[in-house]
């Protein structure tokens, strides 16, 4: 179960999710400290540890819309934190994909700030509400990327068991 | 069976496909800059892998740059952190490095066409989502994360879902003015900002067919801002005048091989699109952004939107929230929007033809006292060229800054930003809150209507525009 501890209209760009004068970090230990960092009250709460790790961030559609930067989920990622959108922009779902970042399409979704949501693979209980909605899953061959942790280290696996077979 | 441009450069691509899963994809060119890939290199060292096909891969640095003078000491340790970097890994992996020295550096996505590295049938990817600018010649070129970007460095291949395809028809003729931006903004406006979510687009009509390449690239570039995998034009006489002679493109024989090649590409006239739309642009006037998304545009001649003319409860929150952002009132007339700063500049508008168009207007003139405005162009090439041609003194003389190339203020990495609250008129292609610094107001427009705007201090019709 998890608080929702940030709520996001639609079109939310990589540009807000992850500003682009911090772009030259890219280690994933580096870039959770520039985590939505021109909302500074969301972003010092984060830093500073006040946010739970397993906390859900809930957006409308075309979340992640934008530039490809990567560290738009790293970021994420790096606070333990599950997007739950109505929609998500390709690029951003194919990080998030590859990093292993859990993104949650719920195209119904309606949950306020403090709501507390269980997300379940397919469908996520609004407890506070009582309302249920139902989700869009990965693709199989997706599901397989997030739960390897991610492209390289699902790539590596089936490569080393395809040798050694 | 009759196929369309798309459907006959991904079949021709895919290595494998196994029933009901993603086909994985062959890459024919993977483009590099300093940003997206240090990483990714780090990956193949730790891993202790070679790139796969040095020979296809092709980098240069582009975002991170400054675009001060380069006979200078770079100030910026970061920038200079990432240019070393990315010298370092192409030297390490015996990669094509276009670097700050050489002199076809530039925007990965100006120089890539430039050179002929770009071609009609080839599948091109690079860590950068205007990757689609490629596409203008018939190419199936998307943008791919770091993750990926190491992927097809290792394997040059990269699993793929196959996406629909969705064809734009383009009809009429623009008016004098009137240029490819406002056409491919109008588009976004009409479809949304996910509107091609899912799709690969094709660019048709007569419209696209009397575009130059140029135009073309403008058009192809922004097909990400409508949630587009690719967009897509169909190469013809224009793309193959284009390419013959570039360093890159094939030569004597070889290079009327490839034309007989290319031309088999065209979609066929019986091949069917997921999703068609015919839009007139015959009357389009001059496009500006309003709001805080790319879809957020409107007519010069147009009004700001008013929350109260709209019956949705959640659009009426988005206009106020944006129209709160750009600090604008609602209902005010486009023309009466004062600006700060105009960016003439990145992937999508720094061309040769860009930087001619906007040098006709200001030609003259002066910039607006109140008024800071730069023309970064898009690569060395474009900068020299536009020198022979006198552009930047032209430029100068108006009180433009005249700048190295580099992708500069459209992304705001390096110091070329906006402060809190300046507004600015940009050429540019995204219009996100703090995509240009933070608490930065960007209003995209074509070059023309940029150019005007630095002379008047505020946005006026070009179509009026005396250029003698």
């Amino acid at each position: 179960m998890g608080k929702v501890v940030y709520k996001l209209a639609e079109d939310i760009s990589t540009d807000i999710i992850y500003p682009g004068r911090f772009m030259a970090t890219v280690l994933p230990s580096e870039t959770p400290q520039f985590c939505f960092a021109d909302d500074a009250e969301f972003n010092r709460q984060l830093v500073s540890g006040q946010i739970e790790r397993g906390s859900v961030i809930v957006a409308d559609e075309n979340f992640g819309s934008g530039s490809s930067r990567e560290q738009a989920a790293s970021t994420l990622k790096g606070h333990g934190l599950i997007v739950v959108a109505r929609s998500f922009a390709r690029i951003f779902l194919q990080n998030a994909v590859n990093l292993g970042l859990p993104t949650v399409t719920c195209p119904d979704i309606e949950a306020d700030l403090g709501d507390d949501l269980e997300v379940g693979p397919d469908s996520v209980l609004n407890r506070t509400t009582g309302k249920r909605f139902p989700v869009k899953p990965l693709p199989a061959t997706k599901q397989a990327v997030v739960d390897a942790g991610g492209l390289i280290p699902y790539v590596r696996e089936r490569v080393v068991a395809e040798r050694s077979a | 069976m009759a196929k369309t441009l798309f459907e006959k450069i991904w079949d021709k691509h895919v290595v494998l496909q196994e029933p009901g899963q993603p086909a994985l994809l062959y890459i024919d060119c993977h483009l590099v800059h300093e940003v997206t890939s240090p990483q990714a290199f780090e990956g193949l060292r730790l891993a202790g892998r070679k790139v796969r096909r040095s020979d296809l891969t092709y980098a240069t640095v582009d975002h991170n740059v400054p675009t001060t003078d380069r006979s200078l000491p770079i100030v910026d340790q970061v920038s200079l952190q990432q240019i070393n970097t990315l010298t370092q890994n192409c030297s390490d992996f015996g990669i094509q490095f276009f670097g700050l020295d050489n002199p076809s550096q530039g925007i990965v996505h100006v120089i890539g066409p430039e050179m002929g590295i770009t071609q009609p049938g080839m599948t091109i990817v690079c860590g950068d989502s205007h990757t689609s600018t490629h596409g203008a010649f018939g190419a199936l070129a998307f943008g791919i994360g770091t993750s990926e970007v190491e992927h097809v460095l290792a394997t040059q291949c990269l699993v793929q879902a196959k996406p629909r395809t969705f064809r734009i028809s383009l009809n009429g003729s623009l008016h004098p003015g009137v240029t490819a931006k406002d056409v491919i903004l109008y588009i976004i406006r009409t479809i949304g900002t996910a509107g091609a979510t899912g799709y690969v687009l094709e660019y048709a009509g007569e419209a696209i067919r009397k575009m130059s390449m140029e135009e073309r690239m403008t058009i192809c570039n922004m097909s990400i801002e409508g949630g587009a995998r690719a967009g897509m034009i169909a190469p013809d006489d224009t793309t193959f005048d284009y390419l013959e002679g570039r360093s890159y493109s094939p030569t004597g024989k070889r290079f009327q091989e490839a034309v007989d090649y290319w031309q088999t590409l065209p979609t066929d006239p019986a091949a069917q699109f997921d999703r068609e739309l015919t839009l007139e642009i015959g009357d389009l006037p001059p496009q500006v952004s309003w709001g805080t998304s790319p879809g957020m545009v409107t007519d010069v001649t147009g009004n700001i939107p008013n929350p109260e003319d709209s019956s949705d409860p959640v659009e009426q929150k988005t206009i106020q929230r944006a129209l709160d952002y750009m600090g604008l009132r609602a209902g005010m007339p486009v023309g009466e929007i004062a600006i700060d700063r105009v960016f003439i500049g990145s992937c999508t508008n720094s061309r040769i033809e860009d930087l001619r168009a906007a040098a006709k207007v200001v030609q003259g003139r002066k910039v607006s006292s109140s008024v800071h405005a730069m023309v970064v162009p898009g690569s060395q090439p474009v900068k020299r060229l536009a020198e022979s041609e006198g552009l930047d003194a032209i430029f100068r003389e108006a009180g433009f800054e005249w700048r190295e190339s580099g992708c500069s203020m459209c992304l705001a990495m390096n110091p070329d930003v906006l402060q809190p609250g300046e507004r600015c008129a940009s050429t540019s292609n995204r219009n996100f809150e703090g995509r240009q610094g933070k608490g930065g107001r960007t209003h995209l427009v074509g070059p023309e209507m940029a150019a005007a705007a630095a002379i008047e201090g505020r946005f006026v019709d070009i179509r009026n525009w005396d250029r003698d």
